[in-house]
């Protein structure tokens, strides 16, 4: 009688009383299972839930501190104010290939685009001079590269210059085009220029791996030394148009980024392609720690304190970028300079490793660091641009003139001689 | 193998797992094998040293026990000093020595026609040297009796956690836990997890985030502002305590889960007031160490004022000089035992100072004085060990005492990780001082309590991209 009694009141009750029965007994086995667990073990999960709470507020903070600011114009535009700085830092947590996708299609139709430049394209460089009345000086390297040689342009205007750089380049890069620019000038003098900062992008494909958190898309050839000789491997994308392409079509884009996963040192499994942790905070924030832990390992194997190690893969490789850019210049009849600049706080960690084989293979050259210290703050232009100062250029540019002066017999030789003899 | 590798984490994934299930033998066996592991991942071939050195202790200890004749004692004690102390005067000592004794024969123009060998340092000798001496030291006292149990011996000499950075142990606590059946509780573990993560937060974040900005100074070639030395060496001061602290806590934690309780090596050591007090909180182990095994057998403060300060300048330049064959560590102690021995002329014998947070708001002001004051002493201390020549010491103190523009012209800003740890690593040495507790957060709410874990966390996945850097404690 009571059992019947007690169905017949099951059926006679309200759905919702039933769902609310239903929820209470879930909660009571809930309650039954925690009950279960020792105190131990009830800390632990309190614990473990406790920091994923923190993590999920930190999170939703985190989203709606970077809500006030877009990620196109943190990484585009200057940023202003500490606020601006803290968003600046998140945005730069966002992968590689994001940060490229933003940097391309946020300044696309701007004038001035970083993302532009440095492409090893060699349609881009015939505006350049071909050849000069009073000598054609040609040069290849970044952005030291290009101030030193307008500094010759300014002291010696009847040169004509053709310069070709790219923002921050490596050697690789600067050697490349020198190669792929070999037919397309009549240069008496050619100069490559290299950079103390910049000797890192020999073991990468574009500088996007070691300049992660600023990166931009130009390639460049990975070269290695095989039985003594300088093999490459060409980047699958070498213009702004295949890239342009890339970006638009997945299609075209695995593949490059497969061939930069195998061949670019610098290339971090986590942080390098764009994936969901771009639309995490805590995500950025991890694939900041993997791409500067990356890039800072790799550096590790070839730098130390007291400089680069002889024997790392990088050095080997400038031996032979060095003594292959002088062998074909001189094949090709022309006079081949190397400069080298050393950055702000670099030592000459550059030039001693260097100097050898330089010198050993009578290859000219210009090293800053004996004209304008490394450690002196004065003779960068300022704290945000660490460019040499003109007087320091004024300086590499005399001991280059010097140089043509004696070791080339064409038309710039007989200039530098007349430029040194009025300086005089 | 460093603590901060991949390698670690599979090693003691495969440790741990093995630990928990083995007996007691079983787990000193492993332990003893993965310890070797562990050692003879950098260089292999100085396995034998720590080898041979164990081998020597043990049966020293054991003969020791064996006989009551002060002669014999004091003859098979010797073996034990002598061996140890020529192991670490050959692989630590014998370049510095013949490098400087040729320097001062060619200064007067006699030319040996030595030529230095180029022996490599084997990594955390003078931790496991200075151990072992300690295991016979307290036997040939009686402080201990001689283990015959040759494999917990060996395990106490090569102990991983501790190996290649200390904290040197003693056999009254290391040896005897090796030889016991270890509780494995809950309390043990939470507080192993707690040290390691601190640990890491502590080596990872602020330490690595720090090193560049340091080495940036103590490597430039001039041009340096005064403003430069001074936040350097305050880096500095924060980046060893850091550093060394950090491996510390990671040690004593991964022991720690393994039940195994390792000395406290550090105690908040920049809330000292003076110099005495520094060195009852900065690296305590070898602090006690050379108290006992050498500023007391030397006399102590039980003689005269002279013999006192006298013993007390010997103990801190080998103290000095334990840490590296070059002068600046010397100096380093030379310095280090001139501010104990003033602050003992200054203090003559009184004991009226009090250790512990002040209780009133002027006692709190002239506390405050006191410790920015002596911080500043401790971090001149730190120059003289940081820098890379005598001729350095002199430069960067020349620069700090003529040049008042104090500009920073070579050091870059620290990292952002580096800078919020900082903070929160203020709060947390804070909390210890107030509390007197290290476990002070224990006592915290759980949300309170896991607001730190997460803040440790989300710091270590900001500070994971700092430029790795080798604990600086590896090189001694």
């Amino acid at each position: 009688m009571s059992e019947h009694h007690q169905s017949s009141t099951s059926v006679l009750e309200k759905p919702e009383q039933v769902e609310r029965k239903v929820q209470s007994s879930t909660t009571l086995f809930g309650a039954k299972l925690f009950s279960c667990l020792s105190v131990k073990w009830k800390t632990i999960l309190w614990t473990f839930i406790g920091i994923i709470f923190w993590l999920g507020v930190f999170e939703a903070s985190a989203q709606w501190f970077m809500s006030g600011y877009d990620d196109q114009k943190l990484l585009n535009e200057k940023v202003k104010g500490s606020g601006g700085k803290v968003a600046l830092y998140l945005a730069r947590g966002l992968s590689v290939e994001k940060k490229l996708r933003i940097g391309w299609e946020g300044r696309f139709n701007k004038k001035r685009n970083p993302h532009r430049a440095g492409w090893l394209d060699p349609r881009l460089w015939a505006d350049k001079p071909q050849d000069g009345e009073k000598g054609l000086i040609a040069a290849y390297g970044q952005s030291f590269t290009f101030y030193a040689m307008g500094r010759l342009k300014e002291l010696v205007p009847e040169y004509e210059t053709r310069v070709i750089t790219g923002p921050s380049a490596p050697p690789n890069h600067s050697f490349a085009a020198f190669n792929l620019d070999r037919n397309l000038h009549s240069a008496e003098v050619c100069v490559l220029g290299l950079l103390s900062g910049t000797i890192k992008g020999l073991l990468g494909m574009s500088s996007a791996g070691y300049y992660w958190h600023t990166p931009l898309p130009f390639t460049f050839p990975r070269y290695r030394v095989v039985n003594g000789e300088l093999v490459s491997e060409m980047p699958l994308i070498r213009t702004q148009e295949s890239w342009d392409q890339a970006l638009k079509d997945p299609l075209k884009l695995e593949p490059f980024l497969k061939q930069i996963e195998t061949h670019d040192n610098y290339f971090s499994s986590v942080g390098y392609r764009s994936t969901w942790l771009d639309s995490l905070i805590l995500g950025r924030i991890v694939q900041k720690g993997f791409n500067g832990r990356k890039a800072s390992s790799v550096q590790n194997k070839f730098i130390g304190p007291q400089g680069f190690k002889e024997d790392s893969e990088l050095v080997v490789i400038l031996q032979a970028i060095v003594k292959e850019f002088a062998r074909v210049a001189r094949e090709d009849g022309r006079l081949p300079i190397v400069l080298l600049f050393h950055g702000r706080g670099e030592a000459d960690h550059l030039y001693q490793m260097i100097y050898k084989t330089l010198e050993e293979n009578q290859i000219p050259y210009v090293s800053s660091h004996g004209i304008c210290s490394p450690w002196n703050p004065d003779v960068f232009i300022s704290k945000d641009d660490g460019h040499l100062k003109p007087h320091c250029n004024k300086e590499i540019v005399r001991q280059m003139l010097e140089i043509i002066a004696t070791q080339s017999d064409g038309k710039a030789s007989q200039m530098a001689k007349k430029r040194l003899n009025e300086w005089e | 193998m460093n603590f901060i590798s991949i390698e670690f984490l599979f090693f003691f994934a495969i440790v741990y797992g093995l630990y928990l299930i083995l007996n007691r033998r079983w787990q000193n066996l492993m332990l003893l094998v993965g310890s070797y592991v562990f050692y003879g991942w950098w260089d292999w071939r100085f396995l034998s040293l720590i080898a041979l050195s164990t081998v020597v202790d043990y049966f020293v200890a054991n003969k020791l026990s064996e006989t009551e004749a002060a002669g014999k004692r004091k003859k098979l004690v010797l073996v034990s000093i002598v061996f140890n102390l020529g192991v670490l005067a050959l692989f630590k000592y014998f370049n510095f020595f013949a490098d400087n004794l040729m320097a001062v024969f060619e200064s007067a123009g006699i030319d040996l026609g030595w030529t230095t060998w180029n022996i490599i340092l084997p990594v955390g000798i003078s931790f496991y040297t200075f151990q072992t001496m300690s295991y016979t030291l307290d036997v040939f006292a009686k402080r201990v009796p001689a283990t015959r149990n040759f494999l917990d011996f060996a395990l106490y000499v090569a102990f991983f956690p501790q190996l290649v950075a200390g904290p040197i142990e003693r056999p009254a606590n290391l040896l005897v836990a090796i030889g016991k059946d270890r509780d494995i509780n809950f309390d043990h573990f939470a507080r192993g997890c707690y040290l390691i993560l601190f640990g890491f937060f502590k080596k990872l974040v602020i330490a690595d985030g720090l090193s560049p900005m340091v080495d940036s100074v103590y490597g430039a070639q001039g041009h340096l502002g005064s403003g430069d030395v001074i936040v350097a060496t305050f880096f500095f001061a924060i980046q060893i305590y850091c550093d060394f602290s950090g491996y510390t806590d990671i040690a004593r934690g991964v022991s720690k889960v393994m039940g195994f309780d390792l000395r406290t090596n550090f105690m908040i050591p920049y809330f000292s007031v003076n110099p005495q007090e520094f060195w009852r909180r900065w690296h305590i182990s070898l602090s006690t160490w050379l108290r006992d095994y050498l500023y007391i057998p030397l006399g102590g403060n039980a003689a005269t004022v002279s013999k006192t300060n006298r013993n007390l300048m010997l103990t801190m330049v080998l103290g000095g000089l334990w840490h590296g064959a070059a002068w600046p560590f010397v100096l380093w102690g030379f310095y280090q035992g001139a501010i104990l021995c003033i602050h003992r002329g200054v203090l003559g014998r009184k004991k009226g100072v009090q250790e512990g947070p002040p209780q009133s708001v002027g006692a709190t002001v002239s506390f405050t004085f006191k410790l920015a004051f002596f911080f500043m002493v401790t971090c001149y201390g730190w120059l003289l060990f940081r820098a890379q020549s005598a001729q350095q010491i002199l430069d960067f103190t020349w620069l700090m005492v003529s040049d008042y523009s104090f500009d920073v012209n070579v050091m870059k800003k620290p990292p952002l990780a580096a800078v919020v740890g900082m903070f929160i690593l203020a709060v947390t040495e804070v909390g210890h001082f107030i509390t007197s507790s290290p476990k002070f957060y224990q006592r915290w709410p759980l949300p309170m309590k896991t607001a730190l874990y997460t803040a440790f966390i989300v710091l270590l996945l900001m500070g994971f991209g700092n430029v790795p850097a080798s604990f600086i404690y590896f090189q001694f």
